[in-house]
């Protein structure tokens, strides 16, 4: 139940989506209104919105102990160049955008941060339903290479591929996001691939 | 978004390994201070944050120890680099804190700090720029309910599992709905400006409301039982004891009165009654409660 005050009127939202789930187009331009309008308090909503994704992209991107200070760098940033922020455009791209940026930033001068951030779930009730236990052991294991291999990507292949794939955001969202073009965005994929076939092939 | 978004048919299998893997990553959620922080950061003077990052800019490591043995013309930029983005963000709280503790008087402070009432957890944070002026609280009226509308409060009641009083002061509710996954029940009375709400849930549960004030609230009582008076606009959301897991965006409520008290079984149940201007008139409401 998303419940949205705009300009005092109490909107409920009656469908039944996950909590925290893509915001409507609309409702996000009109919050985005009453932010620019200065109602910073407004300003809450996106940051509830989108900062469990942002902190997702963070740790992916290896921000480990810092991705919550590099979550709220990125919602202070975000908010403070509103003004260069273009009518009608997505904003989950464009914090996420700053997200990559100063996790790019942390990385400068320091060696890979630890994943102990991010742990990997070993059954999932799906998996647990297999009849044969070996077979899911081999699946968590099988995940965890697969993360190790992701994790060991170079930055640019390693950044396509989570946007992409591990936080399964649009192209055109992964995109904008990493602040490149579509094509590369294509052309990148294709080599994280098969970096990651390679990688594994070996194990 | 659509035509790009991931079809389920003829995908590599590697790529539906990535998403799959994608879906059984656990990351801790975000900061539970994380909106407080930002919207005080936001809502802040600029110069003060900006002053920091400018002084951390214009002493890279690079210039560090020319000198290391010595280590005389390296100090500055070394306590420079000391300060990185998390502890000079460590420090800038701490001054905050700081600030808040001599600027809030004495007896403010015993109340203000961190409470519960009931369900509800009060914290103060510092007031954001452009919050609505409290002289004005008709600019908001209560929220319409979330939730499930049921018929009467003998379902609500059974649905939630402990009893549902209204005040009969208010008459017959507008509206009856069971909300937050079954644990607390929404009555209103009117819509939009002038219209009144009253959220009743069991206050022992892990969720509850938290609401992030920066004006002073006043304690009172309700026949007898604890009750807090929140006479400005401040922020509230539902989340779980701890605070993390926040299940809807926060939203600006008015006026608020909030009581605990005890249904026949002994549960202790939360009141919070929103959508009148004065503690006079709310507690005779609240007071009309059987």
């Amino acid at each position: 139940m998303n419940q949205i005050d705009v300009d005092g009127v109490g909107l409920v939202n009656h469908d039944i989506r996950g909590e925290g789930g893509p915001i409507e187009t609309a409702d996000e331009a009109m919050v985005l209104a009453r932010v620019r309008a200065g109602e910073t308090a407004a300003y809450a909503e996106l940051v509830t919105r989108h900062a469990p994704m942002a902190k997702r992209l963070a740790v992916l991107s290896g921000a480990g102990a810092d991705a919550d200070d590099v979550v709220q760098e990125a919602f202070v940033k975000a908010y403070r160049s509103l003004s260069s922020f273009r009518d009608g455009a997505a904003f989950r791209p464009w914090v996420l955008r700053i997200v990559v940026n100063e996790c790019r930033n942390l990385h400068r001068g320091k060696s890979r941060r630890s994943d102990r951030e991010l742990r990997v779930v070993r059954e999932e009730a799906r998996l647990t339903t297999a009849s044969d236990p070996a077979e899911v052991a081999v699946g968590a294991e099988r995940r965890e290479a697969l993360l190790g291999a992701v994790r060991a990507l170079p930055e640019q292949l390693r950044e396509v591929v989570s946007c992409r794939y591990l936080l399964e955001l649009s192209e055109s969202e992964t995109a904008d996001s990493l602040g490149i073009p579509n094509g590369t965005v294509k052309s990148r994929l294709h080599r994280g691939l098969a970096r990651l076939r390679e990688e594994l092939s070996d194990v | 978004m659509s035509e790009d978004t991931l079809s389920p048919l003829p995908m590599d299998p590697l790529e539906a390994e990535l998403i799959a893997l994608g879906r059984t990553l656990v990351v801790d959620p975000p900061a539970l201070d994380l909106v407080e922080r930002v919207l005080a950061r936001v809502a802040g003077p600029d110069h003060e944050d900006a002053a920091a990052s400018a002084a951390l800019r214009t002493a890279p490591p690079s210039v560090a120890p020319l000198h290391p043995s010595r280590g005389v013309r390296g100090w500055p930029a070394a306590v420079a680099t000391s300060l990185r983005a998390p502890r000079r963000r460590a420090l800038a709280a701490a001054v905050a804190a700081l600030l808040l503790v001599v600027l809030v008087p004495p007896v403010r402070a015993a109340v203000l700090d961190f409470f519960r009432i009931g369900g509800v957890t009060v914290r103060e944070v510092p007031s954001p720029r452009g919050a609505p002026a409290t002289s004005d609280p008709q600019l908001l009226p209560p929220t319409s309910p979330g939730g499930m509308v049921v018929g009467s409060l003998g379902e609500a009641s059974k649905r939630v599992g402990f009893d549902i009083a209204a005040p009969p002061e208010l008459g017959a509710p507008t509206t009856i709905a069971v909300a937050r996954e079954g644990r607390a029940v929404e009555l209103t009375w009117g819509t939009g400006a002038g219209s009144t709400r009253l959220d009743v849930f069991d206050g022992s549960l892990s969720f509850g409301y938290l609401k992030s004030v920066w004006e002073a609230v006043t304690p009172t009582d309700v026949a007898g039982n604890e009750a807090v008076w929140f006479a400005s606009p401040h922020l509230i959301e539902w989340t779980d004891r701890a605070g993390v897991t926040v299940t809807s965006a926060p939203r600006i409520a008015g006026p608020t009165l909030v009581w605990v008290d005890r249904d026949q079984a002994g549960r202790e149940i939360t009141y919070r009654l929103e959508g009148h201007r004065t503690l006079e008139a709310a507690r005779k409401i609240a007071e009309s409660v059987p």
